[in-house]
């Protein structure tokens, strides 16, 4: 595996010096199997042919790691592609290469699961492109003693009910945070002795966003992905091409560009009925399996047994709509979408789901999940560059 | 038993290590005069804000909000965003075994779809949401809800 992952690195690092750095990574001939480039990365849904990445709408890619300086390399698989966060994360149990020793831990809070684990920093290869060098978070329940080997509280430095802790638990072996910013929002903590304590950790020490790295290819994403009909699909396939606007392949046009607010939110006015609309900060996010929004107008049953009541279940079909602005209320985009019963499409073997959605939880916050990705192009803009669509923070699609 | 018992020494420990608190600052089920407790603790400045028949108590850090829900003389629930989530081990008290049994039995339920988490105990309910930067979740014990208060009025 190490040998295989090597050999495709080394031959996308030439490929990439004959291309010049990614610069000019050209969309190829095209056909079924999509863009290609230097600066591509296919993404799947796809458990039929996935060892961890199992679950319905759990969109996943694989990412290359190496000791640094050198060609000690290992692909991951698995790894879910996360447009709402930042950062390489990867459980240690899925690491093969030797680490340094480290003694910097970090709780990485998600609306959905916490990590807790060791900052390392590795060679990443994403793609063909070059290797940057940058922390990662290794995901390890059992660092410092916080958690045990299922992720229950010993120490529980990050003070919650439990982390996730394995590959298998958790549905990915990592999450690669593709999102709007170079930095992760973590918690950090020194472990150099017990117990561990809160500590401010300079920039280059934390766990970075590693397209900002890129030499080219580094002022954000775009996530491209096929369209599935409202009776569900068993599996999609598409790209996260790198870059935007910097080469032949992530060229957009005709999209609307919506600049975010410091925490990657938009206004998302939601129209829980016809002529009522409620005002929400609004978020794009791939590694959201469904679409979560709620609204206290709304009694829309949930779903049932308890490890589905996170889900709509709805009796018949229902049919919204939602406006996406800037914070200033322009440029707007309209987005309809629909909600079902899902449980008779995943329990046909359906694992790509358009019409999915659940509670958020958080009254105010809409989060577009990855429903919303199908059949779009979405643009993520990475705070502090600037492409042909402006300087980001921004969502465009 | 084991498992309970490392989590009490795990809850102990922490308890101790838990930005040097006197004692846990727990608030949910617990009396008003707890919400103090737990301001001292955040060193945070507090905001009472009446609302129909409840109170709420709201408490603000540099890196999140808590707002602490009473009616009566009791915190029926609770909720939280910011940066990162407040320590549930103290703010949930002595629910937190509760919702902590319930989250790992869930964990070991194997993958699921990813998001929000809802976590049901036997006696706690608590839901998380948001996204890295801006976390958000609420605890509620359903049994102690006022008439005419529901979840959505949480947040």
């Amino acid at each position: 595996m190490i040998r295989r992952g090597c050999s495709s690195v080394l031959f996308g690092i030439a490929l990439t010096v004959l291309l010049g750095c990614g610069n000019s990574g050209s969309s190829g001939p095209s056909g079924s199997s999509g863009p290609s480039g230097p600066n591509v990365l296919a993404i799947t849904v796809d458990p039929s042919s996935a060892a961890v990445c199992t679950s319905a709408n759990i969109l996943c890619t694989q990412v290359t790691i190496c000791q640094p300086s050198t060609s000690n390399c290992q692909t991951i698989a698995d790894v879910l592609v996360d447009t709402g966060s930042s950062g390489l994360r990867i459980f240690a149990s899925a690491v093969r290469i030797p680490l340094a020793s480290s003694n910097l831990g970090e709780c990485m809070f998600f609306g959905g699961g916490t990590e807790w684990g060791p900052v390392h920093t590795v060679d990443v290869v994403l793609g063909g492109e070059p290797a940057v060098l940058v922390p990662i978070h290794v995901v390890d329940p059992t660092f410092a003693g916080q958690y045990t080997s299922t992720g229950q509280p010993a120490s529980n430095i990050c003070g919650v009910g439990v982390v996730d802790s394995s590959p298998v638990q958790a549905g990915f072996s990592g999450i690669l945070g593709v999102g709007l910013f170079p930095f992760d929002s973590g918690s950090y903590y020194t472990c150099a002795a017990l117990p561990c304590a809160a500590v401010a950790v300079a920039a280059s020490q934390q766990v970075q966003n590693p397209v900002g790295l890129l030499p080219v290819d580094n002022n954000g994403v775009l996530v491209a992905l096929p369209s599935v009909p409202a009776s569900g699909s068993p599996s999609v396939t598409g790209s996260l091409i790198l870059g935007i606007g910097t080469a032949s392949n992530n060229q957009p046009s005709g999209v609307t560009v919506l600049p975010t607010n410091s925490l990657g939110q938009i206004v998302t006015r939601f129209h829980p009925s016809p002529g009522v609309s409620t005002q929400n900060v609004g978020i794009i996010d791939s590694g959201s399996s469904v679409l979560f929004f709620s609204d206290a107008s709304l009694s829309i049953p949930l779903c049932l047994p308890a490890k589905l009541s996170f889900l709509y279940c709805p009796s018949s079909p229902l049919n919204f709509s939602a406006i996406n602005t800037e914070l200033s209320g322009s440029p707007s985009s309209l987005v309809s979408f629909q909600i079902i019963d899902p449980k008779p499409l995943l329990n046909s073997g359906n694992a790509a789901i358009s019409n999915i959605g659940g509670p958020a939880f958080s009254t105010g916050v809409f989060d577009w999940g990855l429903p919303f990705f199908f059949g779009r192009t979405v643009y993520v803009g990475l705070s502090g560059k600037t492409s042909v669509l402006g300087s980001g923070p921004f969502w465009a699609y | 038993m084991k498992h309970r018992f490392a989590l009490q020494m795990g809850v102990a420990i922490s308890l101790i290590m838990i930005v040097n608190l006197p004692r846990a600052w727990a608030a949910l089920g617990e009396a008003a005069n707890s919400v103090e407790t737990d301001r001292v603790a955040l060193a945070g400045q507090l905001n009472i804000i009446p609302a129909q028949s409840y109170a709420i108590q709201e408490i603000t850090t540099s890196e999140l909000v808590v707002r602490e829900y009473v009616f009566g003389d009791t915190v029926f629930a609770v909720a939280w965003r910011g940066r990162r989530p407040p320590n549930l081990v103290s703010l949930l008290g002595s629910y937190f075994q509760d919702y902590q049994e319930a989250a790992s039995a869930s964990a070991a339920n194997g993958p699921r779809m990813r998001g929000v988490t809802r976590i049901q105990g036997a006696h706690v309910v608590v839901e998380t949401g948001g996204h890295p930067g801006d976390i958000r979740g609420r605890a509620y014990i359903p049994a102690l809800l006022p008439s005419g208060v529901t979840k959505e009025m949480i947040q």
